[in-house]
This record gives C-alpha cells, structure tokens and sequence, in this order.
C-alpha cells in the first residue's frame, strides 16, 4: 500500500539560503516558496548557511528521490547578499563523465525547477559555487 | 519532538482517516514537514541523522530478507543503490557532537559494512549506485551478516 501511496505523490524540494554572517528568518523564506508549491506536496526542505569568503567555494547537497514520483525543486536566495550558481548534476563531482541537468538563471530570488522524469534517476547532485565576496564590504553594506 | 504529535490531535486525526488514502498520507507529510521544522529550529540535525541511520538500517535489513527469499534481482540493484548512500550516512555520523559510545560503536560498524561495499568490483569501477548494478552474492552473504548482527544488537542493547 505505501509503494502505491508514494508513487501517487507529487514532491517539491525547497532549498533556501542564508547567508551566515546576516541576520535571516528561514520560515519566512519557507512560506514564500509554498505559493509556488502548488498542485506538488511537501516533501522537504534544507536551509544552506553560506559564509562567504576571499576563496570561492563549492558545496555538493546529495538528494535521494523516488524512482516513479514527479518533483519540483524551489529555490530561495532571497536572503544572500550575492549571487550563488546553483547547477543540478547527474552524479557526484568525483565522477568522471556526469552530465550537468540544470543551471539556474542567476539574479532571481525564487528559482522553481520541475526536471523532466527522463532526466533524473535515483539521486540528483546540488552543486552551489559560491563566489569569492569581500567580508568588510558585505558588513557595510548590511548596515 | 513529541510535542509534533500532540499537537493538533494528529494522532487522533490518524485513527479517524486510517481508511482513507489521501487523508493518511496528508498526515504523513504533515508530521514530516513539522519534524523538519523541529529539526531546523532546533539545530538538532545530528538528531536527525542517527533517526535517518536507524531507518536506513532497518530498510537495509528488510530488504536484504526479502532478497534472501526471493533472489530478485531486481530488489539487488536496488540494495546497491541504497548501500551507497552509505558513505554519506557514515560521514554524518562521524560528526555527530558528542563522545556518545553507543554512536562511535554503530558508526565504527557502518564504516566496516561500507568496506564491504567498497570493495565492490562495480563500486571500484566507479558504480556509486548511479549505474543499474546489483550486489554480487558474496558481497550479499556478507552485508546480511554484517547488518543483521548490527540491528540484532541495537535491538537488544549490547553495543
């Protein structure tokens, strides 16, 4: 009965970001992806604390998904002071030959993605390139 | 966490629609979305993982019975897959805070259980569950062996 159960369910993944160094209400964040839900159901979600830094960065989130079920991802970057690319591989970025799904158009707060079924399998791979950001300027410019 | 059932009778609510499809799983994503929640305001994500271990486990342990009745094959390519995520598992666990005993024994355990997994001709050929793979029997002779005395003495509080 719970294998026809899932198999029946639309999903949505929401991944929000904050940036570590700002103040940020993450339910807010939440609730402004939930208009962009519908018809899909809640299946999860997973705030990303980026602490920028003179390095660029490189973070991979690994998301394990029902083979036969529908998903919808939404991201919110609302609360980050500078850009993030956020692209959606095949696999992980130790393998070699992984084939890049999505990238997200940069400068939108609320990204919504809705990957074809031919297109994902058992797990999808959220890369986000962080880029390098002066601290002292972000400070100020929170003020 | 208990308070996420108290609260608005979900279990009450539970009983009324066990009959109903639709409604059970409404609840279902309910009680999800207001765990995640918990977890989130909380910063109880260690938490969180050592619950996702422990459901890992007990899947694992389901499965590989079941593959002992049934030989399907199919059921073994998913094993694998599901066996892979196992590294991330580990590494989660290896974080947890804490000098809890019973977590450093369980963690020790699942990084022995991955070697299993590892050592893989598929795994070594860079199948990290992303390729339709199974299990070679061997690897599966172990793996029930390995995971059924894991959950054997989680259940019966000998680690």
């Amino acid at each position: 009965m719970w294998r026809k159960l899932w198999l029946s369910v639309f999903v949505v993944g929401a991944a929000l970001f904050i940036s570590a160094d700002m103040p940020c209400d993450w339910e807010d964040l939440k609730k402004q992806c939930q208009n962009e839900l519908k018809p899909y159901k809640y299946y999860a979600f997973k705030v990303s604390k980026v602490n920028f830094g003179a390095e660029s960065q490189f973070k991979e989130i690994q998301i394990p998904l029902f083979r036969d079920s529908e998903y919808r991802f939404i991201f919110n970057t609302s609360a980050l002071p500078e850009d993030v690319k956020i692209q959606i591989w095949n696999a992980p970025a130790r393998f070699e030959g992984r084939k890049l799904i999505y990238e997200a158009e940069q400068g939108k707060d609320i990204i919504i993605y809705d990957p074809p079924k031919t297109r994902i399998n058992n797990r999808i791979y959220i890369n986000y390139v962080i880029p390098a950001s002066n601290k002292t300027e972000l400070g100020e410019s929170s003020l | 966490m208990g308070t996420i059932f108290n609260s608005n009778s979900i279990l009450e609510r539970f009983e009324k629609n066990i009959d109903n499809k639709d409604s059970v799983l409404f609840l279902v994503l309910e009680v999800e979305e207001q765990t995640d929640m918990y977890v989130e305001r909380t910063n109880e994500e260690h938490t969180a993982m050592a619950i996702f271990t422990g459901a890992w486990l007990k899947e694992m342990y389901l499965g590989l019975l079941s593959y002992a009745d049934s030989k399907n094959e199919e059921l073994a390519r998913r094993l694998f897959e599901q066996a892979c995520l196992l590294d991330n598992i580990v590494a989660g666990m290896q974080i947890h805070p804490g000098d809890d005993p019973i977590i450093k024994s369980v963690t020790a355990k699942l990084e022995a259980i991955f070697k299993t997994i590892t050592n893989t001709e598929a795994y070594q050929k860079g199948d990290f569950g992303l390729v339709e793979n199974a299990i070679p029997s061997q690897a599966m002779t172990t793996l029930t062996k390995q995971i059924g005395t894991l959950r054997s003495n989680i259940t019966q509080n000998k680690l």
